[in-house]
């Protein structure tokens, strides 16, 4: 009889030993202040599509310390899924968050989130036209919305008919260049003053990055699709348009075997940067691409790049395998390395403080 | 700087991992003794799992897990990621519930589980894996896991194992039916039935189901935050899982005739229907009217099976066809202005197989088995894009397949197989494919045993991997997979108590391995890594007997996997060689114990799997570097009430009985407590 009773209580011992102890809420709950943030860069690690893994991380090139995961280690929140582009503006920094649909507004001096921009569908880029108004462009949506940094709440949109994907945006004097990159090949202009489309101007295939030279001259690159898609696909282009007469000055062809990406310009304009197969440099008033790289890629996967306004150093991000923490490489603007440095998953743009 | 490891390490079990060992251990020996006091106790709960039973030659050295029946009866209103979750070493990645569920078999991947039922192989041609949530228990019978080198007497490809879902009859049944219904937690409704008669030269059997639930439940999401403006504290939202509700309905169809003495034909048709949203991610705060999407899926699966029986031998012949057409679609409303798709893809993927085998039985100790597979495969898969031109691809591939197996049973001790393959894949051969097995009995006590196995497998690319747009990779070379097994057991029935314990231990080290990884353009592309080492150790046990008048039962499983990249790093930074792959739990381990007096049952099923990593480099620099272990605990009791020959059966089942807030991946919330409430009426 004693047995049997052992045998029940170890039964019982046995099925509480096992009981559930998971630690969700330890798990999330996390804030921790840490040593104000210098001058120095902020990296925006996009994190894997559906993770929602997505990290800040914060670089100051005068020390070489980089602090991690920033966002989370200070809010006790997750950035969120697929971050996509930071600017600072008017003293406050606004995250980007593409599949999170949302904008997170954190004070840069020490990462606290102090409020967000919600209810977009799949944003990418945001501008800022004066402190009462910017505009945000959009993956899925057929518009562009406007916000109001100073209440953080949306005023109003641009719908974009027949351009379901807006993507980068340059303000030239009071127009808006916006490329309209997935599937498309057009550049819209937006008056400002009226947010009414003015113009458009026809591109290569999948016009993505712009970028303004120091003779106020846009710059874009055309990806030309997916090379696997051979239908689809066309010739990548770097193509340089007159704001002025709103149509494109000169094409540079360039190869088609990668879809070039991320164009970047120094802090004079004078000179371009974009990653195709390696690290490409292109003087702005340059007749033709150079023969070989910039930096070549050796045995990097590099996913982008950004040149610091203050030093025009060169800043490229290598994704490694997509699925761990990526490297910064840290380079003069001769090409000199200068640092190297870990950050978060898929480090996928970069914002100077 | 970059240190290699050793190709497989097998560090330190974590305490707590080691203290459940040692009381799951303790606690079969334990109960042995104590049951051997016990003579005249009967046995009620008479189906035990077999981890191994008498030997038999043509499956010598394999390592099989049936699972028991007691386990499939108290699953028989859920899907099959439940069912293999709860009793095997097999690890489900849920991506939440009534969402899809994929299989890691021995830290392999989805694609190298194959599932079978009843010799058709449910994988799709252009996925090349299953979703197992969407597989209904109550339409098999019985389920059995071939591990690892075991699988090839199946087919070759199956690097970690193969599901077997199989289905019988009864011959002697007359008629006769099973109702069940189920109300449960978040407007979830469940109904099946069973209707089955005939006589000893025809058997029928009509099966079907209905499953639909709003799965709205409620959380505190805690990955989002508004802040109170007076007190600047976190203000987190309740919210509900809203956009994720499901519908599953089929039909089983079978006939079993005897049109003679010494042959059986059998025809069955399962028809399925699964209809189902994604919700969106937690941290996910875009407009309500965006991230609407749908996934429809349906499966016509014709099945003729011909069998004769001769008197050395015995001829199976069978055709049939696995057709699945899926649909998904993703939309935005955008005010004012028409939906905006931003995904609309549509497929049509399907087998159609030929399979001969043929057994012939020399003598007792000497058979051979020759078997010959013909699959047509045909994928026809159409994508289109926001703003873009539709694109996809259209193909088929002839895949044959011939074996031949040779079994030998030295004496009652010893016996061993060995086994060759031949695949031809859209007209090029493979090498050969070879394996070899051993299981010695070495004491007189026959429940006693050692076995041992080694193989070759290959895994070919799946249609997906070669050819979808954009990404498909033309030039992926297949997955070449060497693996051994050793493996130690012991069963028996002592005094009416059923015991059994094994340890298995595998090595497997997988060439070319194909993984699916992002590009600079922004879609996805597969390539082959050099190599994937897996290894690791399951120990399976269970008990089951008497005490007074209460009928017990125990099964447990331990399992131990390594699963290890070994591929060149790609630079000085790249730390995920040496490192186990993402989502893949080092350890794990369920044990489902019933418990029956009189007419009352109570079952309790206990899941658990260590951290996952969701990195290649396993760092943990970030939070979301990796899930925190996971513990899941149900309860079911019911009462059987019997009235003339028929029976009704009352279920209460309580999932997460402790109200665990959990996540089994890193964005998507899994439910609290809940409930459901089943009536069983057999008859």
């Amino acid at each position: 009889m004693r047995t049997n009773c052992q045998n029940i209580a170890l039964v019982v011992i046995l099925l509480l030993s096992l009981a559930g102890c998971m630690k969700d809420n330890e798990w999330v709950k996390n804030h921790q202040n840490i040593n104000l943030l210098s001058k120095g860069v902020f990296i925006i690690n996009e994190g894997n599509f559906m993770y929602g893994n997505a990290t800040l991380s914060f670089y100051d090139p005068s020390t070489k310390n980089v602090q991690n995961d920033l966002f989370y280690t200070i809010n006790g929140l997750p950035l969120g899924d697929v971050a996509q582009s930071m600017v600072i503006h008017n003293k406050l920094g606004y995250i980007v968050i593409n599949n999170s649909g949302k904008i997170y507004v954190i004070d840069p001096s020490d990462g606290k989130y102090i409020g967000k921009i919600t209810g977009l569908t799949s944003p990418r880029y945001i501008q800022f036209a004066n402190n009462e108004k910017a505009y945000i462009t959009d993956l899925y949506a057929g518009k562009i919305t406007i916000a109001n940094p100073a209440t953080l709440k949306i005023t109003g949109e641009i719908r974009t008919p027949g351009h379901l994907s807006t993507e980068q945006l340059v303000l030239w004097n009071d127009f808006l260049f916006v490329s309209c990159w997935s599937f498309d090949n057009t550049i819209l202009v937006i008056d400002t003053r009226t947010d009414m489309i003015v113009d458009s101007i026809k591109t290569g295939k999948q016009p993505g990055g712009l970028v303004v030279d120091k003779f106020n001259k846009i710059w874009t690159l055309c990806d030309g699709g997916w090379v696997k898609n051979g239908i689809n696909a066309r010739a990548p282009m770097l193509q340089r348009i007159d704001p002025v007469n709103r149509s494109i000055e000169k094409s540079f062809a360039l190869t088609s075997d990668n879809a070039p990406s991320r164009l970047a310009i120094n802090s004079a304009g004078d000179s371009l940067l974009f990653i195709n197969n390696g690290i490409w440099k292109l003087g702005v008033t340059q007749p033709a691409l150079n023969d070989r790289p910039f930096l070549a890629t050796g045995n990097h996967l590099y996913y982008s790049l950004a040149v610091d306004p203050a030093t025009s150093e060169l800043y490229l991000s290598d994704a490694i395998d997509y699925q761990q923490p990526g490297v910064i490489y840290r380079y003069s603007a001769l090409g000199a390395k200068i640092d190297s440095f870990k950050t978060g998953i898929i480090p996928g743009s970069f914002c100077f403080k | 700087m970059f240190t290699p490891n050793p190709i497989l390490h097998f560090p330190e079990f974590n305490k707590r991992f080691l203290i459940v060992a040692l009381i799951f251990l303790i606690f079969v020996i334990f109960t042995k003794i104590s049951a051997a006091q016990h003579v005249s106790d009967t046995l009620r709960i008479k189906t035990i799992t077999v981890f191994t039973k008498s030997m038999v030659k043509e499956e010598a050295g394999k390592t099989s897990t049936r699972i028991d029946s007691v386990s499939m009866i108290n699953a028989l209103t859920a899907n099959l990621s439940e069912l293999i979750s709860q009793n095997t070493p097999v690890f489900i990645k849920e991506y939440g519930r009534g969402a899809m569920a994929t299989a890691s078999f021995r830290g392999t991947a989805a694609s190298h589980t194959q599932v079978s039922w009843n010799g058709i192989n449910l994988n799709s041609p252009m996925l090349g894996m299953v979703d197992f949530s969407t597989i209904p228990v109550y339409f098999t019978d019985n389920v059995s896991l071939l591990h690892g080198s075991g699988s090839l007497s199946e087919r070759s490809g199956a690097l970690g194992g193969v599901v077997k879902l199989e289905n019988t009859t009864d011959w002697q049944n007359k008629f006769s039916g099973r109702l069940l219904s189920g109300i449960g937690s978040y407007g979830t409704r469940d109904e099946f039935f069973k209707i089955s008669g005939g006589n000893k030269k025809i058997q029928s059997q009509t099966r079907g189901f209905y499953n639909y639930s709003e799965n709205d439940y409620s959380f505190v999401n805690k990955l989002i935050a508004n802040i109170d403006p007076l007190t600047g504290n976190y203000l987190y939202p309740t919210q509900r899982n809203v956009n994720s509700a499901y519908e599953n309905y089929g039909l089983l169809q079978e006939f079993y005739l005897h049109p003679t003495s010494r042959s059986i034909l059998t025809l069955r048709y399962w028809y399925q229907h699964n209809d189902r949203s994604l919700p969106k991610l937690l941290t996910n705060e875009t407009d309500v009217n965006t991230n609407i999407n749908r996934q429809s899926e349906q499966a016509h699966r014709p099945l003729a099976e011909w069998k004769f029986y001769g008197l050395k031998g015995t001829l199976n012949l069978s055709m049939g066809a696995n057709i699945q057409l899926s649909g998904y679609q993703l939309k935005n409303k955008v005010n004012g202005t028409a939906d905006q798709i931003v995904t609309d893809s549509h497929s049509k993927s399907a087998t159609y197989l030929l399979k001969v085998n043929y057994i012939y039985q020399f003598s007792d100790k000497l058979s051979l088995i020759a078997s010959a597979n013909s699959d047509f495969n045909t994928v026809n898969s159409l994508n289109s894009p926001a703003n873009g031109v539709s694109q996809g691809y259209d193909v088929q591939r002839r895949d044959h397949s011939f074996s031949l197996q040779l079994s030998k049973s030295f004496n009652d001790r010893l016996s061993a197989n060995i086994l060759a393959r031949e695949d031809i894949i859209g007209g090029k051969s493979t090498p050969p494919i070879p394996s070899a097995g051993i299981e010695f009995h070495p004491f007189s006590d026959k429940g006693y045993f050692l076995k041992g196995s080694l193989a070759r497998n290959y895994h070919q690319p799946t249609l997906n991997d070669l050819y979808y747009i954009p990404g498909g990779n033309p030039l992926l070379k297949a997955e070449e997979g060497y693996m051994a097994d050793l493996g130690t057991g012991y069963s028996a029935t002592v005094r009416n108590v059923n015991l059994h314990v094994a340890l298995n231990g595998y090595l497997s080290g997988i060439n070319n391995w194909i993984i699916w990884l992002p590009t600079p353009q922004g879609y996805w592309e597969p390539y082959n890594m050099k190599r994937v080492n897996t290894g690791g150790l399951e120990l399976n046990g269970g008990i089951s007997g008497r005490l007074f008048s209460l009928d017990y039962h125990l099964n447990g499983n331990l399992a131990y996997t390594r699963s290890v990249n070994r591929d060149d790093p790609r630079n000085w930074a790249d730390q995920s060689v040496g490192k186990q792959l993402p989502f893949i739990p080092e350890r794990s381990a369920n044990l489902v114990v019933n418990l029956s007096r009189s007419n009352y049952h109570l079952t309790w099923l206990w899941t658990y799997y260590s951290e996952r990593y969701t990195t290649t480099s396993n760092e943990k620099i970030s939070k979301f570097d990796v899930l925190y272990p996971y513990f899941m605990n149900n309860l079911c009791i019911g009462r059987e009430i019997h009235l003339n020959r028929t029976k009704f059966d009352l279920e209460l089942k309580i999932l997460n009985l402790f109200n665990e807030s959990y996540r089994t991946i890193l964005q998507n919330p899994m439910p609290g407590r809940n409930y459901s409430l089943l009536i069983r009426y057999d008859f």
